[in-house]
């Protein structure tokens, strides 16, 4: 499994680069996101589209790289509706911002910058 | 990975004739768990198998059922796991057996759900498993017997 990262709008955007997140690269997940959200500051948007399953142990690292951003923003795109039900069976579906897609993400992007511009 | 023809025994016995069964057996670890998964998958698929809902739960209960064997009834050891399937018009049934160590309790885990309404650093990072096996399985049952630990559960074949 591997995370690519890339800075748009002072946002990062994470792809994940497999097609399962579970109990085999759920540690790989953690590490992967420490690394590259380290030096980050803004909010952060984690592409799931390639994903199209997610485990138990899966979830879990989840709600781990949520915990090492402190507070700030992590939000899950183009989540599968194998995904879909692991988030919403475990009502974790709360505890993250999920959207539809990229489009959805950049247009928070671009009202985000709207407003400190104004 | 050995793979036999089916001889589903006494999976489903009384719940109707079965239009397709098999059995298998591999070694307990997470990356073999993840390629039998695969395979089950593809072979109810091509078994007529094919409603998405179905499909999915099918794939997130294997993983959390195989997965537990494991990391728990395999915790300090090595071993096999032995899985069949048995699709009927109506239902998926499943029975997974190992060598491992006996279920806490010799019961069925059952769980609450998850706290998701607490300060993020008390957010669960586990406990999901067990929650989603007994929300997504049904006729889920548990016997050892000899040894050997008996998982048996069911999938309606809906949506």
């Amino acid at each position: 499994m591997q995370l690519d990262a890339v800075s748009h709008e002072g946002a990062m955007i994470l792809t994940v680069q497999a097609e399962r997140i579970d109990a085999a690269s759920a540690v790989q997940l953690k590490n992967q996101f420490r690394d590259a959200t380290n030096d980050a500051t803004g909010r952060v948007i984690m592409d799931l589209d390639q994903v199209k399953f997610m485990d138990s142990s899966g979830l879990g690292a989840m709600v781990a790289v949520l915990k090492l951003l402190k507070g700030r923003k992590l939000e899950l795109v183009n989540l599968s509706p194998t995904v879909s039900k692991v988030f919403a069976l475990t009502r974790m579906d709360k505890v993250f911002k999920i959207l539809p897609d990229m489009d959805e993400a950049f247009a928070s992007l671009s009202s985000d910058k709207a407003q400190k511009a104004s | 990975m050995n793979q036999s023809p089916a001889e589903c025994s006494d999976l489903a016995d009384g719940f109707g004739s079965a239009i397709a069964s098999r059995s298998y057996g591999f070694e307990a670890t997470h990356e073999a768990v993840r390629s039998q998964s695969q395979t089950i998958l593809t072979e109810l698929f091509n078994a007529g198998l094919s409603m998405p809902d179905t499909i999915s739960k099918s794939e997130i209960l294997l993983g959390e059922v195989l997965n537990n064997i494991v990391e728990h009834s395999y915790a300090d050891t090595t071993g096999d796991i032995e899985i069949s399937w048995f699709l009927t018009d109506d239902t998926i049934w499943f029975e997974t057996r190992d060598r491992g160590k006996e279920m806490p309790g010799a019961t069925l885990p059952n769980p609450d759900c998850p706290p998701n309404d607490v300060a993020l650093e008390d957010m669960p990072e586990g406990g999901f498993g067990w929650f989603m096996i007994n929300q997504l399985a049904q006729e889920i049952s548990y016997q050892r017997t000899d040894g050997i630990n008996v998982l048996k559960f069911a999938i309606p074949r809906v949506g």
